[in-house]
């Protein structure tokens, strides 16, 4: 009887020992990690960082989803979202982190709302015909009437639209924009280059009529 | 370096994205290419243009002020860090849940419903009419037989009751499918009740 319980009560204390050195090795990084930093000043900081940033959120969620009220709640539903995994932000381009939760958020709208334009192929026959007469010179003297730009970039596919406001408006590198839109950096500038070519057919169209 | 792959690169190279030796080459095309050299500047003002033109949609600061008084209830309401819950708030308020739930509940229950319907169809008529003539007359023989033996017992349901729901879970249970329990009191049959059968040496569901 003696025997067993001698080589029970051992390997209990083994691994009694075996637990408390990975309890010790848990504690010490996550004391690390976190320094004791108060809700109070975690939210300024994260306010600090990522509020700069609300011009050019509102922004490319006002072009994805072309509805003010919806590109709002889109924005504040994001802010929530970047917050609440803010600690595993480690990164230097807060931006880039910010504009690609937003991305997400809109997306996840979009398809909610079974907005399925981002799917759709452009219509060609619609734009395709009428305006071989625009010459590019036209197209460039009209290029600086706003509302018409605003008319024909709302009608392209939400990818373009995207991709238009990422690179003209927040000036954007390719590579950072391969990392918001989920997308390989070979890829950026061919779209980038067919965002283009369907937004001068657009706007061709549009002075054509 | 051809005119196709000047044309190709136009956007990387008027973006200042190419690499100094790639944009080198293209330079040197378009000194030798006037066609290319043309298109370059055509597409180059165009793109300035459209970029100085587009409008930019500055958030208001009504939405500033909305996001730092939500923020501020995400850290009263959740002190601790990567609250799980609440994480769609905001789109609840514009979509409630149970209206995604109307829309995904009953199509499962009619795809349920059509797909038992279907195999039925397909089990009982298309295959043995089919590929069985012989078989198809001794399930035919089989009905009879097994209706006339519940009239002869006076066994004509196992569990008796109107309620598609109850006799529907009922056949359930001693099943190893779940049977369709179809109303057809409209078409004059008023449902009396389930009784579990055999055809074909399997157990089935006989609505009375």
């Amino acid at each position: 009887m003696v025997l067993p319980l001698k080589a029970e009560h051992a390997s209990q204390t083994e691994d009694f020992e075996s637990t408390a050195k990975i309890v010790k090795f848990a504690v010490v990084p996550k004391k690390h990690e976190e320094p004791d930093q108060s809700p109070k000043e975690e939210l300024m900081s994260f306010e600090a960082a990522m509020l700069p940033h609300l011009d050019a959120a509102h922004n490319l969620a006002r072009w994805l989803l072309r509805n003010e009220q919806d590109a709002q709640d889109v924005v504040q539903e994001a802010y929530l979202r970047a917050f609440r995994s803010f600690s595993g932000f480690h990164g230097t381009n807060g931006r880039a982190w910010l504009l690609t939760i937003v991305r997400n958020t809109s997306y996840t709208l979009l398809k909610k709302n079974r907005a399925v334009d981002f799917t759709t192929p452009f219509d060609e026959e619609i734009h395709a015909t009428g305006h071989e007469s625009v010459s590019p010179a036209t197209i460039l003297e009209h290029s600086e009437d706003a509302e018409l730009i605003r008319e024909a970039m709302d009608e392209l596919p939400a990818e373009f639209r995207e991709i238009l406001a990422l690179r003209h408006q927040e000036g954007l590198s390719y590579k950072e924009i391969a990392d918001i839109a989920q997308i390989p950096l070979g890829t950026v500038m061919s779209r980038l280059a067919r965002a283009r070519d369907k937004l001068k057919e657009y706007l061709a169209a549009r002075m054509s009529k | 370096m051809d005119c196709r792959e000047a044309i190709k690169l136009m956007d990387g190279y008027l973006d200042c994205e190419l690499d100094p030796i790639t944009s080198q080459t293209i330079e040197q095309h378009l000194r030798e290419c006037g066609r290319c050299d043309q298109a370059y500047k055509t597409h180059g003002s165009l793109i300035r243009a459209i970029g100085n033109a587009t409008p930019y949609f500055k958030a208001p600061a009504e939405l500033r002020e909305r996001i730092q008084s939500s923020l501020r209830e995400e850290t009263t309401e959740h002190p601790v860090r990567n609250g799980v819950p609440g994480a769609q708030v905001v789109f609840h308020k514009r979509q409630p849940e149970p209206r995604s739930i109307l829309s995904e509940i009953p199509w499962n229950w009619l795809g349920l419903a059509a797909a038992i319907i279907l195999a039925a169809i397909i089990a009982f008529n298309v295959v043995p009419r089919a590929q069985r003539p012989e078989a198809d007359q001794f399930l035919a023989t089989q009905l009879i037989a097994s209706h006339a033996r519940s009239l002869m017992a006076n066994h004509l349901t196992d569990v008796a009751s109107s309620d598609q729901h109850t006799v529907k879970p009922w056949l359930d249970a001693k099943l190893d499918f779940a049977p369709a329990v179809v109303d057809l009191s409209e078409k004059g049959f008023p449902l009396i009740g389930g009784r579990l059968d055999y055809l074909d040496n399997r157990p089935v569901a006989a609505l009375i």
